[in-house]
């Protein structure tokens, strides 16, 4: 290779002079550098880590975390934290990452474009968490603040040790994990169009079941209910007092409701 | 009138609303439908959804349901109590002239019309249970039906906000979401169909409110996603 360079010659025409040789090296060199800079550039920003923290009041805090595809992950902390901290990590795709805090205090993280973005976010236990992601998981543990979390297309949802008294989990064609104790006057709604929903209640728990589901059938393990009304796909009933809701619904998929070991 | 102005309306023309009858409101819609086939499908959509309801018996809903109209009920029935109040004032004057009157009755007299109270008094309480069950059942098919209309309508708004950006989505997130929309569809479908077979099953009902929910807030999350 490039022995044309050394014999003196070139490969389109008659043997060239030192001057002119460097002046070829020279032009090829200015060239191919820039594109390579170029070509190199949207790998490093891919590779690149977005973080952000935000300052809010002690025992505070509201979150929206809008993503198109990839996990979204929230990390619950001390209650009396007065930050919010976004990590964020482009998988691939050309996305872009936006994070604001709006007048209200409300941190909100936008992903636009197309590809896959991790979401992690550590925030007080006790804040307001509205999480949206076309593809890809929602994790939340041990958080005590109100939830919403939806997923439009493919991904579960993973609730673990909660202890909020408003959570919403909804994927269409994922499913919906959630494993807590059911707090008094708490609202739970897990839905899934074609996931199964799984949901595990210490043995003591108290409340007010409303399961339906059209294909997937009715796995309600061994909690001492009792029924105000039975179907095979509707079920209305009562465990304890009945001191918090729970509404389970999945036009196909299954619902497994289970005592937690 | 446009296609939007007579869904407003549409459901109070199929009720017979007397607010439409009054103007020339009810002479326009009728117009409307005869030049405009998507919105007369929607009437008789409607129609049949009002033939259905009232061809349903009476039965306990699931408490699911019932919990829903209950505030909605209590609220008319407070509408009703201070419409009805005024008129204690007309009665005020009577009653005292009433109370200032010297009654003398006899034994037999006193027995009689006793008895005649007790029987006035059940078969009035009789009556009016039975007319309370059929009237909040009828409540709660009505409620139904303006739940369904309300979540029909946010749809059909949705919709049309997507459907003009929907040329410039990502093909692939167009398919996606097509095919879930779809999917959502059959099921409407399929459940309408089944409460053809069985018009008086109410888990039937239920079921469609869930699915027309499902699908406003598909159409809700998607506008969030800003394709």
């Amino acid at each position: 290779m490039f022995e044309w360079m050394k014999a003196g010659s070139s490969p389109w025409g008659p043997p060239a002079s030192a001057p002119v040789r460097l002046f070829f090296i020279g032009s090829l060199f200015l060239t191919v550098s820039p594109l390579l800079i170029l070509l190199g550039m949207p790998l490093a920003a891919q590779a690149q880590p977005f973080t952000r923290s935000f300052h809010i009041a002690p025992g505070t805090g509201e979150v929206e975390v809008i993503n198109q595809i990839g996990t979204i992950r929230i990390i619950s902390t001390d209650t009396r934290s007065d930050r919010i901290s976004v990590h964020a990590k482009r998988l691939s795709g050309d996305s872009r990452i936006n994070s604001l805090q709006n007048s209200s205090g409300k941190v909100i993280i936008e992903v636009g474009g197309r590809g896959t973005v991790e979401i992690e976010v550590v925030v007080p236990a006790v804040a307001r968490l509205d999480l949206l992601t076309y593809k890809g998981n929602i994790e939340v543990s041990n958080h005590i603040g109100q939830i919403r979390a939806r997923i439009v297309s493919d991904g579960d949802i993973f609730f673990t040790g909660l202890r909020s008294t408003n959570v919403e989990g909804h994927s269409h064609y994922g499913n919906v994990h959630f494993s807590g104790v059911p707090v008094n006057q708490g609202d739970y709604r897990f839905k899934s169009f074609a996931g199964r929903l799984d949901v595990k209640f210490p043995s003591n728990a108290d409340f007010k079941l409303s399961a339906a589901t059209h294909q997937g059938g009715l796995d309600l393990g061994d909690f001492p209910l009792k029924y105000d009304h039975q179907m095979s796909d509707i079920v209305e009933a009562v465990s304890g007092a009945g001191r918090s809701k729970v509404y389970l619904w999945t036009q196909e998929g299954q619902i497994r409701l289970h005592r937690l070991l | 009138m446009e296609c939007r102005t007579v869904r407003i309306s549409l459901s109070d023309y199929v009720d017979g609303q007397p607010s439409l009858s009054g103007g020339n409101e009810m002479r326009n819609i009728e117009d409307h439908l005869a030049s405009c086939p998507s919105c007369r499908s929607l009437q008789l959509e409607l129609n049949e959804i009002k033939t259905a309801a009232r061809e349903l018996p009476l039965r306990t809903p699931p408490r699911a349901l019932w919990t829903r109209i209950v505030n909605e009920i209590e609220i008319e029935h407070l509408v009703v109590a201070a419409e009805v109040q005024p008129v204690s004032g007309l009665w005020a004057g009577l009653w005292g002239r009433l109370t200032s009157f010297r009654f003398t009755f006899s034994l037999p007299q006193m027995a009689g019309v006793a008895a005649l109270a007790v029987v006035l008094i059940t078969v009035t309480v009789l009556n009016f249970r039975g007319q309370n069950s059929e009237m909040d059942f009828t409540r709660l098919q009505s409620a139904l039906i303006r739940e369904e209309m309300t979540k029909k309508a946010e749809i059909d708004r949705k919709m049309a906000a997507i459907e003009e950006r929907k040329a410039n989505w990502d093909p692939a997130f167009r398919a996606d979401f097509e095919r879930q929309l779809n999917r959502i569809e059959e099921s409407i479908k399929q459940c309408r169909k089944n409460l053809e077979a069985s018009p008086n099953d109410l888990n039937q009902v239920q079921r469609m409110l869930d699915l027309y929910e499902e699908k406003r807030q598909l159409l809700e999350d998607v506008e969030r996603l800003k394709w």
